[in-house]
């Protein structure tokens, strides 16, 4: 039987937290990324994303990729995972987006009346989409959240969007769980499949309760804050200490980095 | 005297939550504020923190009144919050920091404090709360008795002179229970501590005097055995539970009579 509005929204939200679980878990684990220092991750692989996505090379952007691709197996990540959470997305999205320029550059034909140059540009954006999404992929799956948020603030990130950034992860979990709750209590209490009307019904009721009960939540969190002495300006505290393998990871980057550059745009 | 309050009224916009509660709290007392839910006792405490203001009547902290005119003097809300510590009933609305380290390093850092001595202060809280294996999780990981620990560490931090404490042991399994129990017996003469409750079964060991609230009014005020020996102020103010068991095979229901140790059985 084909699962009903309140199935499908309850594994869609547990879905959502699982991913988020699998990234905290795989950032736990042991692998190259992981052992590199937060800050040098962060600006090594914002470097690579911009080398990629800059270049004029297909063939830069590709061997970036490529790279990316080899660090996800050395950090413990598994091509088909990195494949089916982030590249098969990526090539969904960005591939609906460069299809009409298949057809509609101008050049020469290959049939069907598709152009050669159509085509190129085509795989030139999607290879930079690709990239850039595992870049961030690579990111966010071998550092936990906690880590790439303090290494903007050592990069000189203002606090102020940093903790909101920290806070809106951390309530958003609540959140989710909170819908995957009231959605269940729904399931508990139903004897029929819903109607369409119903289903939209029951979705306009889960989206006026979250936004209710965040509404309440974010002006008990601000007394919190309010009471442990926040008066507008927020501030935090910050420790990474950098070492051998991290100045070396950075002289890496670095230097990938710095060819790319200078490959795309020769 | 370190609290006084002055005949004060609260109206929620669709309830009056306190009507002209008076009351004064001295140093070093153990207040338990007793009540039914809904009488108004979470309320009470965040007038005293000074995150709402009453609608009528006053709040003094140490002869001053808690204003928004009087929090906004810098000098004054500076002492006030760092005296002060509010741990809320829903550890979910003051854990609100990416890791159980920042979250109790939070209160010092807006207090301006060194970063050497927050990082002292952060240490001895995680040890004296067994909570240093979890410094690097996110509060939102954590089991219910873990987050009350972190969230008692994070007010605890700035060792305030005043702690006001929600419902402490709400939701809590027994042993966390006298986790915290333990903690709040131990208090005894060293910090003011208002606790919320309506636990009849703790009050003797945290509390020295108590406040019971009934429909925002106050209705009663006296030591727990004063107190806990008023069986129809217990019945009228709705905190004693029925106790339902069988005579001869008939179910039998009356008011569940707490035994307190002052007096022996009641």
């Amino acid at each position: 039987m084909r699962p009903g509005f309140i199935e499908r929204s309850v594994e869609s939200l547990a879905e959502t937290l699982g991913h988020a679980r699998l990234c905290e878990d795989t950032a736990a684990q042991a692998g190259w990324l992981q052992g590199v220092d937060p800050r040098v991750k962060l600006c090594g692989l914002m470097a690579l994303l911009l080398a990629a996505v800059s270049a004029r090379r297909f063939a830069v952007t590709m061997a970036i990729l490529l790279l990316g691709a080899i660090l996800a197996k050395a950090s413990g990540i598994g091509i088909r995972t990195l494949a089916v959470r982030t590249w098969l997305g990526v090539l969904l999205f960005t591939g609906f987006i460069a299809l009409p320029a298949i057809f509609l550059t101008p050049g020469q034909s290959v049939g069907l009346g598709m152009t050669r140059q159509g085509l190129m540009a085509a795989a030139r954006l999607i290879a930079r989409a690709e990239t850039g999404a595992t870049m961030a992929a690579l990111l966010v799956m071998t550092t936990p959240w906690t880590h790439v948020l303090k290494a903007l603030r050592t990069l000189r990130v203002p606090a102020l969007p940093v903790i909101v950034l920290g806070m809106t992860y951390r309530y958003i979990f609540l959140l989710l769980r909170l819908a995957q709750d009231f959605f269940e209590a729904r399931r508990s209490r139903l004897f029929r499949p819903l109607s369409r009307p119903e289903q939209r019904h029951m979705a306009g009721a889960a989206a006026g309760m979250l936004l209710h009960r965040s509404m309440h939540l974010s002006e008990d969190v601000y007394l919190a804050m309010q009471s442990r002495g926040f008066r507008g300006e927020a501030y935090t505290i910050d420790d990474f200490h950098l070492t051998r393998r991290d100045w070396l990871a950075a002289a890496g980057f670095a230097l990938v980095a710095a060819l790319a550059f200078w490959g795309g745009f020769a | 005297m370190i609290f006084e309050a002055r005949e004060i009224s609260f109206r929620y916009t669709e309830a009056q939550a306190l009507e002209k509660v008076s009351f004064t709290i001295a140093e070093r007392q153990r207040i338990a504020i007793l009540g039914a839910n809904g009488s108004g006792k979470s309320t009470l405490l965040r007038l005293l923190d000074g995150l709402c203001f009453p609608s009528a009547g006053a709040v003094l902290y140490r002869e001053r009144e808690l204003t928004e005119q009087s929090l906004g003097d810098d000098e004054f809300a500076f002492r006030f919050r760092r005296a002060v510590a509010l741990v809320f009933q829903n550890p979910d609305v003051q854990l609100f920091n990416p890791t159980v380290y920042d979250e109790v390093a939070f209160a010092p850092l807006q207090m301006r404090m060194p970063k050497e001595e927050i990082r002292a202060a952060v240490a001895a809280m995680l040890e004296r709360f067994e909570i240093a294996h979890l410094k690097d999780r996110a509060p939102h990981r954590l089991s219910g008795g873990e987050k009350k620990r972190v969230a008692l560490a994070s007010a605890l931090v700035l060792d305030p002179e005043v702690l006001i404490l929600d419902e402490p042991t709400a939701a809590l399994d027994p042993q966390s229970q006298s986790g915290i129990i333990d903690f709040l017996i131990d208090c005894q003469g060293k910090k003011t501590v208002i606790t919320s409750t309506h636990n009849l079964e703790i009050v003797e060991e945290i509390a020295d005097y108590c406040l019971v609230l009934h429909r925002g009014r106050l209705a009663a005020h006296g030591t727990p055995a004063e107190v806990l020996g008023n069986e129809e102020l217990l019945r009228e103010t709705h905190l004693l539970r029925s106790h339902r068991h069988k005579h001869g095979g008939i179910l039998h229901s009356h008011p569940h009579v707490h035994q307190h140790h002052s007096h022996g059985n009641t």
